[in-house]
């Protein structure tokens, strides 16, 4: 059934998904000679193509078509698995492609041995698993406008946080302190568990933080759709 | 096997002032059922208890026999299911539709549904946007058709079509059900549409079953009677459904003609009552006990 259900959101959002992946490959490409480190590229690229999920529900709430979803026969609860699988395939799919531009475009700034590091692969699976963890309840709660609304406001949220660090930087309970705080913390678990450990503690933290917003999402589908 | 495609008993659902209260009807097998009544009855949250897209508080549900909340995919399986807003991508076509859609369904025949769409006459690849009011009507038809559904529920089919193509949509939809013996429940406030395809009618106001009965027995037993003020002393009371005065007379909705015409004889202006004049008069009789 899953199988079935991942079929119809691409087939019905064909177009959509890619003009979006489309422009998302021109970013990375462009962002592949900006000279940034491989952590870094395999961030922002597996953050732009996360947003397959977010994209299908969007266009859901968009069309009013959650109505046609609920009328097939499935499951609410596949209806929503269904997308906590398609996307991290889709996010998964696109950061593969992302990562290997740097080892296949000579005119490339990023070193392939930062690409091919266990750190970048970490980076990548922890963006994705967070931001759908984050987004899809939101989308599904809230809809379209309610996900614009999100995006914008951590947008202003950053640029705010970016203005109070410049002006504060001394102050102990400043924004960067907080960033910095969290890296710090970080390292000291990565220098504590060893890379191995550290990778495996990881990947158990996002699976549980995913098994939980995917039960938060059925929840919050259940109730938006029975009434 | 159950002979019935939908039993519903003492179905409750409350949203805010709304209520639905103690719905009880069953459609037989292969028959089409009309549910009409005003805007706001309760008709379209009666389809969609039935399809489950809603909780309902009380009562069962049973669709082929089976639980519609229990067996929900199985009992989705087996509905093509009409809803009376547009639900589809606008950028996308009835092919693409059809596409998506069709592996989730074990009795999905693509030939089905090029054959409505042709029948329809659906264009395969306009995309949903591009179509107008009617034709954005029948390929929901056309998809809630291709899985050779044994029941289908139509809520509000035809409302905002024009006349003329209200009429070739119940035409088309005629044809399929009089070859396929297939059960239907078509929810409408247009009743005019159900004089032609309707068995059974189940009429429904403020969320009460006013009542649900085949519809020749409606033809039969159901009446107006025109005439003076001494006409709704004649007709009995517990056979009286509405009465509607105007300068020109009195008119007298009875349940029982056969009684009234004894009691009236030949003078008695005896007129067969149509769904709609049925509708009409039950409802301002019912609004006025319940102000």
């Amino acid at each position: 059934m899953l199988r079935e259900l991942i079929h119809k959101d691409l087939v019905l959002n064909r177009n959509a998904l890619l003009l979006n992946n489309g422009l998302f490959a021109v970013m990375v490409t462009a962002l592949a000679h900006q000279g940034i480190g491989g952590q870094e590229y395999g961030f922002f690229s597996s953050l732009f193509f996360s947003f397959t999920a977010i994209t299908v529900l969007v266009r859901e709430d968009k069309f009013k078509a959650r109505a046609l979803g609920c009328s097939l026969p499935v499951t609410a609860r596949g209806i929503v698995i269904g997308r906590y699988v398609l996307g991290p395939a889709a996010g998964g799919a696109g950061a593969l492609f992302a990562l290997s531009l740097p080892l296949v475009l000579p005119t490339s700034s990023i070193p392939g041995d930062q690409i091919l590091a266990a750190e970048t692969a970490l980076t990548c699976i922890s963006t994705i698993t967070i931001t759908l963890a984050l987004l899809v309840p939101v989308t599904i709660r809230f809809g379209m406008f309610g996900i614009l609304a999100l995006l914008v406001g951590l947008q202003v949220l950053g640029v705010a946080a970016f203005a109070l660090a410049r002006r504060f930087e001394d102050v102990a309970l400043g924004p960067g302190h907080a960033v910095r705080w969290i890296a710090s913390a970080l390292g000291d678990a990565h220098a504590a568990l060893g890379g191995l450990g550290f990778s495996l503690a990881t990947l158990a933290c996002l699976a549980i933080v995913s098994m939980l917003s995917c039960q938060a999402s059925v929840a919050i589908f259940e109730r938006r759709r029975t009434g | 096997m159950n002979d019935n495609a939908i039993e519903i008993q003492g179905l409750g659902k409350r949203f805010g002032d709304f209520a639905l209260k103690d719905v009880s009807f069953s459609l037989p097998r292969g028959y089409v059922m009309g549910l009409i009544g005003p805007n706001g009855a309760g008709k379209t949250t009666i389809a969609k208890l039935v399809m489950n897209l809603i909780r309902r508080d009380t009562g069962t549900i049973r669709v082929f026999g089976k639980d519609n909340v229990a067996a929900e995919v199985e009992v989705r399986a087996r509905i093509g299911f009409v809803y009376d807003e547009p639900c589809f991508y606008d950028d996308a076509n009835l092919e693409q539709h059809a596409r998506a859609i069709a592996p989730l369904y074990p009795g999905w025949k693509q030939s089905r549904c090029e054959r409505l769409a042709d029948r329809f006459g659906v264009p395969p690849r306009k995309k949903f946007k591009a179509l107008s009011h009617g034709m954005k009507r029948k390929l929901a038809l056309v998809l809630a058709l291709s899985h050779d559904a044994d029941l289908l529920i139509l809520d509000e089919p035809t409302s905002g079509l024009d006349p003329l193509f209200r009429r070739d949509l119940l035409d088309c939809l005629a044809d399929v059900l009089q070859d396929e013996g297939k059960s239907v429940l078509f929810s409408t406030h247009i009743v005019s549409d159900l004089e032609r395809v309707a068995d059974y009618v189940t009429f429904l106001n403020q969320g009460q079953i006013l009542f649900s009965l085949d519809k020749e027995e409606l033809a039969e037993n159901w009446a107006i009677i025109k005439g003076d003020e001494s006409v709704v002393a004649a007709v009995e009371e517990c056979d009286r459904r509405g009465i509607r005065k105007s300068r020109y007379g009195v008119e007298v909705l009875t349940c029982n003609v056969g009684s009234a015409r004894k009691l009236l004889g030949a003078d008695a202006v005896v007129e067969r009552a149509s769904l709609e004049d049925i509708m009409v008069l039950m409802t301002q009789q019912e609004d006025r006990h319940a102000a």
